[in-house]
């Protein structure tokens, strides 16, 4: 007895970064690692290339403190170094072994993390120590007055308003995309975000790309770093005004296109997407299956999701493979409800062909922690008219009437008595609040599901059109978006501060599409792109062959397969100081389909982004301040 | 007034190319201290490293040898700023700023208040003289309106030290008889004046003391009194009275008796200069009056 609808779908194809993940122990210590590792290569280099007889004078009075951090970098140094010969490693290892994008270069034992990452602080605190000591003599009067520099500079150079152009031409060439009603707000959302993406990145890096370069060019600059000024005021100054031009526009597009949005769709769309569902969702496990933790494996090698079959002949009988998504606790507020809704969105994997369009049965079960199948037998025995409300609010126990069937590709629903909440609230707080089991009842099917195929919904199910929510909805969305811009101005700007222009401008936008397309890197990285590694492809371009067909067996070949393997190295190297954000960017997604924006996800963004920069502002502080400004270019 | 206000040691700058190589040698070992109080001048050729020097003391570059020290303090410092106003070769203002902005601009950068940074730009613009001015964005200005600005731009601070480079570069005979003024008035302010010319005129009418670059090198360095006495010659001026061939043989005579010998005799040429600051004066005096082909009214005297 399971709705199908056809409005909501959430398909996420990889977990996205969640709060609880990014503020850990691994995450904090990957981190110092990753930033350590460049920051002890910087300081070691400086030092190597005369910097010793200046340690003293840089910082004065603390020189013993300095040694101790030194010493403490070490290590880290060393590492870097045995990861630099890593780096041509495959050259010596068989033509078949396997390169992996995440494993370290160099191969040492776990227990090396944390003493490494504390290597890692000492080199970064080496390297920020400069910057730290600045900090009491930056004055936010200059740095304002830089921003609102850069700021009238923009608009009175009318940089902007070519763009403005382009926004218009890129939103109006998209308005008569035609497209079902239940694809409607997705498609408009999408749409929407899509222009905005594209005109606030590129607008953006333009202008912080073209600040810095633009006034060493015209030696405006000269008039600046020969008055009191800090020359991270500078920098800091251009980012505060950059970012507070593009946060206007930013302003002006989410209004425009909220709008647009909710002035354009039609009532039906309205009335199903136009609001932010609540979902909540639980951690996922397999029981007998050949993982716990991802279920059986169907061939496709690098699935995200886990897929379980119907029941199989084990050794000792018949045995049902399972998924469960357990719920440490769930909100007291639903038990109250009358209803609460399920739903769920599961890929199905045939083993048959034919039968495409018939869904498949499954399974679902949902107890409470308080749940004992003896009492409920008992129970019903005495009473066989008990009705389902009865067995959820009294014995914690739900299962839809009648068979669950499921079509591949869209996302069912099941009413679950809200009374099975209230149920949830009492019993040991030990033990799960709550337990989702789901099994396949075909056993010539495979169902596979990950952590966010399955949500109860915290907000009213039966709700019409919210605009409001929605609206807020897509506020957060354009929060993140404006992190995004974040990261892009701050990191072409430090670019800007060293190279011209059109170079910062081309490598900040490199930058985020790698960033983008990590998925595809890493397979690059591990060679499971078609046609071999990244060389391989340019020669086969050159020589249009077919990348199916193994390059012949010549001299030049192998010479060219083998450097491949160290390109793919370096990549790996390289690919790790990408951003995340393939695995933040799943917000417009959110919106579209009329998912809330999880306040958590968002700080965990914020995070992310924060720190992902900070290492880039310390390397434009160190890059502008040994920067000659009237030198040659 | 034996401060030293800066101070220069075996300063060196070699201009290397990107691959590291030596492009040119802009300034070898200068040696030069400048006193607390004086217009001191620095002269030379094109190319002959006035601007290295200037941009070496600011920090603009970096020195490849030897050391500086302005007020005290490394160049490096950017504390030292805080005493210095510095006019560029050329006006690298920003355009899009009008005459008020780009005080009131420079000014937070000293972090100074609002109050008193609109007090002092007013001050300025009053100063160089563009109250009618103010509003426009330097774009529209002229060469001569720019460097006025960017000389209220460097006193914006009420520096100890003004570094003028070509401070009356592009600007007409009015202008830089103006500027000369102003830097007088500086150095009677107790300021310490740096500037770099090669127009001779400016120099010697105003500086204290001079150093002559050439190709890099310090060719000759102190006072202008000095430097520039002729011991062996001698002039003379005498109002009222007729040149006559009589009065040449008399005079002739005379310095041929004291073991010299006449070189010229003659009525005294004024500069153009004169003239035309003489014109401009008379116009002001008098205005509508126009030069035309049969008034002969503007002449020499
Ligand atoms: N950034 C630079 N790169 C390479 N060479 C330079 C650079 N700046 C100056 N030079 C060279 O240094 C020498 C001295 O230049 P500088 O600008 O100091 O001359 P200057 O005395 O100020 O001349 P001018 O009277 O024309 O202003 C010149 O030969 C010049 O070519
Ligand atoms: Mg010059």
């Amino acid at each position: 007895m399971t709705t199908i609808l056809p409005w909501a779908a959430l398909s996420l194809e990889r977990d996205p970064l969640e709060l609880a993940q990014i503020v850990s122990l691994p995450t904090v210590s990957n981190y110092l690692l990753t930033v350590g590792a460049l920051c002890s290569l910087c300081v070691f280099l400086w030092l190597l290339r005369g910097g010793f007889g200046s340690v003293g004078r840089l910082f004065g009075g603390a020189r013993s403190m300095v040694l101790a951090l030194l010493a403490l970098a070490l290590p880290m140094f060393l590492l870097d170094i045995a990861s630099i010969f890593a780096l041509f490693r495959p050259l010596f290892l068989p033509a078949d072994a396997v390169i992996s994008a995440n494993a370290p270069l160099v191969p040492r034992p776990e227990w090396t993390n944390i003493p490494l990452a504390i290597s890692g602080l000492a080199s970064i605190l080496l390297v920020a120590a400069p910057f730290v000591a600045n900090l009491p003599r930056l004055s936010l009067r200059r740095i304002l007055a830089i921003a609102n520099l850069s700021f009238k500079e923009a608009i009175r150079k009318r940089v902007l308003y070519a763009f403005t152009g382009l926004l218009l031409i890129v939103l109006f060439g998209s308005w008569f995309i035609p497209s079902k009603p239940t694809d409607e707000l997705r498609t408009y959302v999408s749409v929407v975000f899509y222009a905005m993406t594209v005109v606030l990145m590129l607008v953006g890096a333009l202008l912080a790309a073209s600040g810095l370069p633009a006034d060493i060019r015209t030696q405006s600059l000269y008039l600046i770093v020969t008055k009191p000024v800090e020359r991270v005021e500078i920098l800091l100054g251009r980012l505060t005004g950059t970012m507070a031009l593009m946060t206007l526009v930013l302003l002006a597009l989410t209004g425009a296109g909220l709008l647009y949005i909710i002035r354009g769709v039609s009532p039906d769309a309205a009335e199903e997407s136009l609001k932010a569902r609540e979902p909540l969702f639980g951690i996922l496990a397999f029981k007998n299956t050949s993982s716990e933790a991802k279920g059986d494996n169907v061939g496709r090698e690098w699935e995200y999701r886990g897929y379980i079959s119907g029941p199989t002949q084990g050794p000792s009988g018949l045995v049902t493979p399972q998924a469960s998504w357990t719920y440490a606790t769930v909100p007291a507020y639903l038990g109250s409800r009358d209803k609460v809704q399920a739903e769920f969105t599961f890929d199905i994997y045939r083993t048959t062909k034919g039968f495409e369009n018939r869904g498949v049965g499954i399974g679902l079960v949902i107890t409470t922690r308080n749940h004992d199948p003896e009492e409920l037998r008992k129970a019903r025995e005495k009473n066989p008219g008990l009705t389902p409300e009865q067995v959820a609010t009294d014995h914690g126990f739900f299962q839809p009437a009648g068979s669950v069937t499921f079509f591949d590709y869209s996302t069912g629903s099941v009413a679950v008595p809200g009374g099975l909440f209230a149920n949830a609230q009492k019993g040991d707080p030990q033990k799960p609040a709550l337990t989702v089991t789901v099994t396949c009842k075909e056993s010539t099917q495979y169902v596979g599901m990950a952590r966010y195929d399955f949500y109860f919904r915290a907000d009213d199910a039966r709700a019409g059109a919210q605009p409001l929510r929605f609206a807020g909805n897509f506020l957060l969305a354009s929060f993140a978006l404006w992190l995004r811009l974040l990261l892009v101005i701050s990191v072409t700007l430090v670019m800007s501060t060293e190279l011209s222009t059109v170079i910062s401008l081309l490598m900040g936008m490199v930058l985020m599409m790698l960033a983008h397309v990590q998925e595809f890197v890493r397979e690059l990285v591990e060679g499971k792109s078609a046609g071999g590694g990244p060389l391989e492809n340019i020669k086969r371009i050159i020589d249009n062959s077919v990348a199916a067909k193994p390059l012949e067996d010549t001299a030049l070949n192998t010479l060219i397969q083998q450097s491949d393997k160290v390109v793919r190295e370096v990549l790996g190297g390289l690919a790790r100081f990408l951003p995340e954000v393939d695995r933040l960017a799943y917000y417009p997604e959110y919106v579209g389909n009329g998912f809330a924006i999880g306040g958590g996800d968002l700080a965990g963004n914020a995070i992310v982004t924060v720190f992902y920069i900070l290492p880039w502002l310390l390397l434009g502080y160190h890059l502008l301040r040994w920067r000659e400004v009237a030198g040659p270019t | 007034m034996s401060n030293k206000v800066v101070e220069t040691r075996k300063l060196t700058k070699i201009f290397l190319d990107f691959w590291g190589r030596k492009k040119k040698t802009a300034l070898r070992a200068l040696d030069i201290h400048v006193e607390e109080g004086e217009i001191f001048g620095l002269l030379g050729p094109n190319g002959s490293g006035k601007t290295t020097t200037i941009k070496l003391l600011l920090g603009l570059l970096y020195p490849t040898e030897g050391e500086a020290l302005v007020l005290g303090k490394p160049t490096t410092d950017v504390r030292k700023n805080e005493f210095i106003g510095y006019l560029p070769e050329e006006s690298y203002l920003y355009r899009f700023l009008t005459a008020e902005e780009t005080l009131d601009f420079y000014g937070r950068l000293f972090d100074i208040e609002g109050a008193e940074r609109r007090r002092r730009a007013a001050e300025l613009i009053e100063r160089v003289g563009l109250q009618r001015d103010r509003k426009r964005q330097l774009r529209e200005y002229s060469k001569g309106m720019r460097q006025r600005i960017g000389l209220a731009q460097a006193l914006i601070n009420n520096p100890k030290l003004v570094i003028l480079d070509e401070p009356t570069s592009g600007l007409d005979p009015l202008g830089a008889y103006w500027m000369k003024d102003l830097i007088r008035q500086l150095r009677d302010e107790g300021k310490t004046v740096i500037m770099c010319s090669h127009r001779l005129e400016d120099v010697q009418d105003i500086c204290d003391r001079i150093a002559i670059l050439h190709e890099g090198d310090l060719q000759a360095y102190g006072k202008v009194s000095t430097l520039l006495e002729d011991a062996d010659r001698l002039e003379l001026r005498a109002s009222d009275i007729k040149l006559t061939a009589e009065l040449k043989a008399e005079l002739a005579e005379v310095i041929r008796k004291h073991g010299g010998k006449l070189d010229s005799f003659g009525h005294p040429t004024t500069t153009l200069e004169d003239y035309f600051l003489k014109v401009v004066a008379e116009s002001k005096a008098r205005p509508g009056r126009r030069f035309l082909a049969d008034d002969k009214a503007p002449q020499a005297r």
